[in-house]
């Protein structure tokens, strides 16, 4: 169990990255959403012992992370927004390196830890060749190998699916619930998509403020009956004037009409019709983006 | 290509802003600045208290002096080039931009020129802004400075656009193209390394081909020094800075070099993500596309492995990760390019030392390894500055630091593997350097290598330093915000800490890394400092964890944004054994410091300052004794002498006879002691002290009873030697080759020297040129030493015994001896002959057998050759020894004992070299006649009778012994000598007659070419005649000392007027030649035309001509053997004469048997082409 208390981080040119967060992450998966610049990175580098923050605690299984870092590293299984690597080295000789900064110091025992999480992430066939020359995707799937190196009990993966097409990205989600069964992984991303049917938990960050925290169904249920949706031609009418209760999107359809999408606890009027909440609702909701109570 | 001067202006206006806003580049002007002034400041002799004995300084802001000043300048500020136009040529690929930046439409060419062209005219600025601190602290200081002429501004504009400007320029060009090419940034400064390698290698290799070493200077520095090399004093004040041959070739030589890399650079730089020069490939990404999915955990079972995060596993973490950075360093290439150019360095620099044309020296180890050590542990120390660089950055730029920070791997075992890595880089470069050696010895078939001292001299001596800069670098890198900065500072400090044991900064604890250089001698090893050294150095290691400790505690880890996040993050320092290490670390360092503390002041006593002043003290009382010259004399000397290798210890019982050899009673004795021993003594008769200094050991004397003329009188005295102490040993008796002269013994007269006297003065041929006491005397000695080691001293050797497992040596001389001596201890081994009814005993050390038939072979030939027109040798045992090469590079005659270097013993002349070995017996044994016999007065010129008499005749035994070829050989030696030492002269050059005792260049070597000029023209055995007549007349008078005036005055008598004017050029004045073949033109008949140009000047600038009525001799050749020589009397500057050259000449030369100083000899010669010749 992962505890977050009173976190705040302030920059030294006097952004405010963090203010205040209080959050309880429980084992599972714990999706981690917000825009550019909400503060997910600067959250998840404090989790991940590589930033102080200003005031607050994290405490990991109880144990302050400021106070032991070490103790949390030795847990730790992180990939980072963007890396890179040593140019010019194999992959299995980078995983090697790797595994003994994690402390594996048996050449035995890391042989075969190296070859189970290159078969894991499928890079059996180009553990020969160097990671400075791997696709984008194979790349993100290195970072997955070096951060299971360690059989993590805290994983904290900052926008892993950029770059991964859609195939890599359903088997890489897949790989991190599986490991999120057992263990608390933190994910953070802005495709609400990626969280649908993987996250035990969601957070919603913005501006440094945790908007949001709970699970996918509480947040989908408290939306139930309130969203709703009309579709009309492009050009009948001023948009303004035809909406009713708060707007969350529109758009237009596939057949070239507008749609209207809006929040309203009451039954907005002619034309609209109700339609189940998405998690991309609440997150257009939760960022406050048309000023939306709900 | 098209060009827009618009993207041009828009590109570099950007990347000056960006560099103009970036404080780094304030940091180096400032520094820079910093240390011109400072620099500047040094040279004029600010700093030192002005206790200048010279009264007619050079000038410290001629245009020479400017230009040597910005020279070494020069070499600072290369390092500009990499840190901003290096800097600037890896920006974009820094932070990855360049993908993003090569997509747009820009062209190649504007981009780089015009960031090129922004790099270059910041460090142009900030050159030009460091040139006018120099000349600002010039205008301030002017009116305080005495050797300061009025400013000079061609002087600092010349050095400016000559030297600084165009380094700046055309190595900007070449690190430039080479980061953009390697897209790493490493390479600027490693190319800058790399110049200076290829700076000084080419002086190795082409040594002796000026225009190869000139040209591949890639700072102009061996072009500036070969054109000035000749120049005199005089010259050095006046004359601008030149701009021609060697300076313009070399400066062309570069621009095309530079231009040509550049343009060919760009054109070859092509605007692409990956780098199709550096090792990046692209990526075959089809070859991967199978494999692009990710299998389920399940399908592998657990990853879990057993971690070790004990203490023990950390340190092997540690070990691994240093294995791992060891892999990386040993993958790159320029690793290797450097490791090979050090090799190659190391091998011509020995080379150079042992094969040179003239003077060599064999390739024994104890030589190998000093030659290189020096210039080769400046190239490991600047590679260990690149390396904790690139080590401490390592992660970062690879991006991958974020990856490595968030695992469990300690913070000091990460800095621990850095710093193995470092040290493991070092050692592989000097394990380089010590096979480099140890192949050029074995390569000249020296196979027995010392490999004892190796290994200490490389391991310990040379590495310690280096292991020192290794955590000093690392710390300085890992605060530095950048690697360029990191790189500065350390160079910075390295030169500040050289630059302030020069201005007088002698406290060893602050003087980092710093220790006097220690000459190693095969026989005395490093004469005893190498224990203050060990101290000083571990005092320095201590001093560079306890940095360590400190980088550790500022270590950048994850994402900080201030040193006190950095520290923040440590709290893994406060754990107990690290907090109990550095305690002890602390305590450790205190306990060296302290120590070193105490025994440097054992050693030294007083600071150097405090030393002088003394001595100034004492000049400003004592000077009213210099007038009581006459002094008694020693008529002959006992000693009991003791002397203990293991402990330094010294205890010498004497007995001198004192006899009053003048005309008048004496009753006032002045009484020098030796500086560091404790002397006390008695007087035969009662005497009081009236005054004594007890810091410099002098005490007057007065006699109750007056001493008359021939009385004599005992004089008892008993003497410690100085205790061994760690720093600057000041005990004369070494573990093995102590050699100790009698100058530590008591003494009669004022010694402070009130300098020498004007040989027209009609006293000064009452007084010998060795001082008072210098009669012949009786010498008696009985000399203790070591069971294992062998003594040595004057006289003959009567008995030896052993006694308290100690040896035992009787010496008593059969002749009187002069009354300068020495003995010699050491475990010698002795190579004794019976040759001319003459025992010579040659004592050398066990290795050192090369030169022993050589020296033998000088003795006996001087020996004959001297006793044949002077007088007999009285010696019946001769004994010549060898001393420790750290005591010097000399020999010297004690009567029939030859103290000789150490470096005289291992002299090479197995590749055709000058017989140096021959050479210094020949000449030390001359001095029994030229010197001992014939003393000269007390005056300037007094030199010019003992050591340009004796290297004259050194000459014509080489003649009788080699042939005139190889005498000749020595003449162009001498030649070289004289106008080489010429311009190391801080004063201006006085006439042979009137040489001074330091100066050597003109005692030596114009002496020998005057003598050999006067007498090649008089007829060599006239001349012989008119030595002995003067060898004749002053033996025979005792008391009356002859002065160089008296020698030219005989000599003027039996030289025709014709003459004459050979005994005025040579002797009474400085005169030069400038001897010319302009053309040579065949007239038929075999006739050929020849016209040269003569002409003679005195002064040098301007050059004033004088007239000419002079003898000159033209010779013939085939090939280099001598067909014949004509001589033809020169009446005016340009001569067209008729030859009729001997058959099979090819080569015309003028002057060759080098009777005239000309400067310049290549213009003397003239090959006959094939046509001309018949």
């Amino acid at each position: 169990m992962l505890e977050i208390e009173r976190l705040s981080k302030i920059y030294g040119n006097g952004t405010k990255a963090l203010d205040d967060i209080n959050i309880v992450i429980k084992k599972g998966m714990f999706g981690l959403l917000g825009p550019n610049g909400a503060g997910k990175s600067t959250l998840m580098r404090i989790i991940a012992t590589l930033q102080l923050p200003s005031s607050g605690m994290v405490r990991f299984k109880g144990s302050s992370i400021l106070d032991n870092p070490y103790d949390l590293r030795k847990t730790l299984g992180y990939l980072p927004q963007s890396f890179g690597v040593y140019p010019n080295v194999s992959a299995e000789r980078l995983l090697d390196y790797f595994a003994a900064l994690k402390g594996i110091m048996s050449a035995k025992e890391r042989r075969i830890l190296i070859e189970k999480v290159l078969f894991t992430t499928n890079l059996l066939d180009v553990r020969k060749k160097s990671v400075s020359g791997y696709s984008g995707g194979m790349k993100q799937r290195f970072g997955i190998a070096q951060l299971l190196l360690n059989d993590p009990q805290l994983i904290i993966v900052d926008e892993p699916t950029a770059g991964l097409d859609p195939v890599e990205r359903n088997r890489f989600l897949n790989l991190l619930r599986e490991i999120g069964a057992e263990n608390t992984v933190i994910f953070s991303t802005h495709i609400v998509e990626d969280m649908k049917d993987l996250c035990t938990d969601i957070g919603i960050i913005e501006g440094g403020i945790l908007k949001k925290h709970a699970t996918p169904k509480e947040l989908l249920n408290a939306l139930k009956g309130k969203i709703w949706n009309r579709n009309f031609k492009q050009e009948q009418q001023n948009i303004n004037e035809t909406v009713k209760g708060s707007l969350i999107s529109t758009g237009l359809t596939s057949d070239n009409d507008r749609y209207l999408r809006v929040f309203s606890k009451i039954h907005p009027g002619n034309g609209y019709h109700p339609v189940a909440p998405t998690l991309e609702d609440i997150y257009f909701l939760s960022l406050d983006v048309n000023n939306v109570q709900v | 290509m098209k060009f827009s001067s618009r993207q041009f202006g828009i590109v570099f206006r950007y990347e000056l802003n960006s560099l103009l806003t970036n404080p780094m580049v304030y940091v180096y002007l400032f520094s820079l600045a910093s240390i011109a002034s400072v620099g500047f400041l040094g040279n004029s002799g600010v700093f030192s208290e002005g206790l200048s004995i010279n009264n007619n300084p050079e000038l410290v802001n001629s245009p020479f002096a400017i230009g040597k000043t910005v020279q070494s300048l020069n070499k600072l500020m290369v390092f500009l080039v990499p840190a901003i136009i290096g800097y600037i040529a890896f920006s974009d690929f820094k932070e990855g931009s360049h993908s993003l930046l090569y997509s747009f439409p820009v062209n190649k060419w504007e981009l780089y020129l015009s960031k090129y062209t922004a790099g270059t005219t910041v460090a142009l600025t900030i050159a030009i802004l460091v040139h006018l601190m120099l000349v600002l602290t010039e205008i301030l200081v002017a009116p305080y400075i005495d050797t300061m002429g009025p400013l000079n501004v061609s002087g600092h504009l010349s050095s400016f656009v000559f030297f600084t400007a165009p380094n700046i320029l055309f190595i900007g060009m070449l690190v430039f193209t080479g980061v953009l090419l390697s897209r790493n940034r490493y390479v600027g400064f490693l190319m800058v390394v790399l110049f200076f390698l290829l700076q000084n290698i080419s002086q190795s290799i082409f040594g002796g081909h000026d225009f190869l070493v000139a040209l591949l200077d890639p700072f102009a520095e061996n072009s500036f020094l070969l054109e000035t090399k000749l120049w005199s004093r005089t010259e050095r004040d006046i004359l601008p800075i030149p701009f021609n041959d060697h300076i313009v070739q070399n400066r062309l030589f570069w621009m095309i070099l530079a231009l040509s890399v550049f343009v060919l650079g760009l054109y070859k730089v092509r605007l692409l993500q990956f780098s199709s020069i550096g090792k990046v490939k692209y990526p075959r990404l089809q070859r991967f596309h199978h494999a692009s999915n990710f299998s389920s955990k399940g399908d592998v079972g657990s990853f879990t492995a057993h971690a070790d995060f004990s203490a023990l596993g950390s340190l092997r973490t540690s070990l691994y990760l240093t294995k791992m950075y060891i892999f990386f360093l040993l993958k790159s290439r320029i690793f290797y390019i450097a490791m090979l150019l050090g090799l190659a360095m190391v091998y011509f620099l020995i080379k150079k030392v042992t094969y040179a044309d003239d003077i060599a020296i064999l390739p024994i180890t104890g030589v190998v390894f000093t030659i290189p050590a020096f210039f080769f542990g400046l190239i490991v120390m600047l590679l260990t500055f690149l390396y904790a660089g690139i080590l401490i950055n390592k992660e970062t730029n690879a991006k991958m630091d974020a990856l490595a920070d968030a695992t469990p791997v300690k913070d000091e075992m990460v800095l621990l593997a850095k710093f193995l890595t470092l040290v493991s880089m070092q050692f592989i470069l000097l394990t380089v350097m010590l096979v480099a050696c140890v192949t050029v010895q074995w390569q000249q078939g020296f196979y027995d290598t010392n490999w004892g001292d190796l290994i200490i001299s490389i391991y310990v001596v040379q590495f310690s330093g280096l292991f020192i800069w290794a955590g000093v670098s690392l710390f300085v890198h890992s605060i530095s915000p950048n690697f360029y900065l990191g790189i500065f500072i350390l160079v910075l400090g390295w030169l500040v800490v050289s630059g302030l044991e020069q201005f007088g900064v002698e406290e060893k604890l602050i003087l980092f890394n710093f220790s006097e250089p220690m000459q190693f001698s095969e026989l005395s090893k490093y004469g005893g400092l190498l224990r203050g050294f060990l101290w000083l150095k571990g005092y320095w290691m201590l001093f560079s964890i306890v940095v360590l400790i400190m980088a550790l505690v500022l270590w950048r880890r994850g994402y900080t944004e201030s040193y006190r996040d950095r520290m923040k993050g440590r709290r893994g320092i406060r754990s107990k054994p690290i907090k109990l290490f550095i305690t002890v670390l602390l305590i450790g360092l205190c306990f060296t410091g302290f120590t070193i503390k105490k025994m440097e002041h054992e050693s030294a006593g007083i600071t150097q300052k405090e030393q002088e002043r003394r001595f100034a003290a004492f000049e400003d009382y004592f000077s009213k004794y210099a007038p009581f010259k006459s002094q008694p004399d020693i008529t002959a000397v006992r000693l009991n002498v003791n002397l203990i290798p293991e402990t330094g210890a010294l205890h010498i019982k004497g007995t001198y006879v004192l006899q009053n050899k003048s005309d008048n009673p004496l009753d006032t004795l002045l009484v020098k002691m030796g500086f560091n021993e404790t002397t006390s003594f008695e007087i035969q008769q009662d005497y009081r002290v009236l005054d004594h200094d007890d810091y410099v050991k002098f005490k007057v004397v007065q006699l109750e009873s007056p001493l008359n003329p021939n009385e004599k009188l005992e004089f008892k005295f008993e003497m410690d030697g100085a205790k061994r102490t760690i720093f600057n040993n000041t005990s004369k008796v070494l573990r093995n080759g102590t050699f100790i002269k009698n100058d530590i013994l008591p003494r009669f007269g004022y010694f402070l020297d009130p300098g020498e006297e004007m040989p027209d003065n009609s006293e000064v041929g009452n007084q010998s040129y060795y001082g008072s006491g210098n009669l012949p005397i009786d010498f008696e000695a009985v000399i203790s030493t070591s069971s294992d080691q062998t003594v040595t001293a004057p006289g003959s050797l009567i008995r030896t015994w052993k006694h308290n497992k100690r040896n035992y040596f009787h010496f008593k001389s059969k002749v009187p001896i002069r009354n300068s001596y020495g003995f010699s201890s050491c475990r010698y081994h002795s190579n004794v002959q019976h040759k001319d009814s003459m025992m010579v005993d040659i004592l050398y050390h066990k290795k050192h057998t090369y030169n022993i038939d050589a020296l033998r072979k000088g003795l006996l030939a001087s020996k004959r050759f001297n006793s044949k027109y002077f007088s007999p040798y009285p010696f019946e045992d001769i004994r010549i020894s060898e001393f420790p090469m750290s005591m010097g590079t000399y020999a010297t005659a004690f009567s029939n004992q030859i103290p000789t270097s150490e470096i005289r013993y291992v002299a090479n002349s197995t590749n055709g070299q000058l017989d140096f070995a021959f050479y210094t017996m020949a000449h030390e044994v001359t001095h029994y006649w030229w010197g001992d016999q014939v003393s000269p007065a007390k005056a300037l010129g007094a030199l010019m009778l003992t050591e340009s008499i004796t290297e004259y005749i050194t000459l014509q035994i080489f003649e009788e012994e080699f042939g005139p070829e190889e005498a000749l050989r020595f003449l162009k030696l001498q030649r070289e000598r004289y106008l080489t030492g010429r311009t190391r002269e801080t004063e201006v050059e006085p006439p042979l007659i009137l040489v001074k005792q330091q100066q050597q260049y003109l005692a030596y070597a114009k002496g020998t070419m005057a003598f050999n000029s006067i007498a090649h023209q008089l007829g060599r055995e006239k001349f012989m005649d008119v030595l002995t007549l003067f060898y004749k007349r002053y033996t025979a008078e005792q008391k009356q000392y002859p002065t160089s005036l008296d020698f030219v005055g005989l000599l003027k008598e039996h030289t025709p007027d014709s003459l004459q004017y050979v005994v005025k050029d040579l002797f009474e004045t400085v005169t030069f030649y400038k001897n010319q073949i302009k053309s040579v033109r065949p007239k038929g008949n075999g006739v050929l035309q020849l016209e040269f140009d003569v002409s003679k000047y005195r002064k040098e600038t301007p050059a004033h001509e004088v007239p000419l009525r002079e003898w000159m001799e033209i010779g013939f050749y085939k090939d280099e053997t001598l067909l014949g020589v004509k001589k033809y009397l020169v009446h005016e500057k340009r001569s067209k004469i008729n030859l009729h050259p001997p058959e099979g000449t090819t080569k015309i030369v003028l002057d060759p048997n080098l009777l005239t100083i000309d400067k310049n000899l290549s213009d003397n010669e003239y090959l006959l082409k094939h046509n001309e010749s018949n």
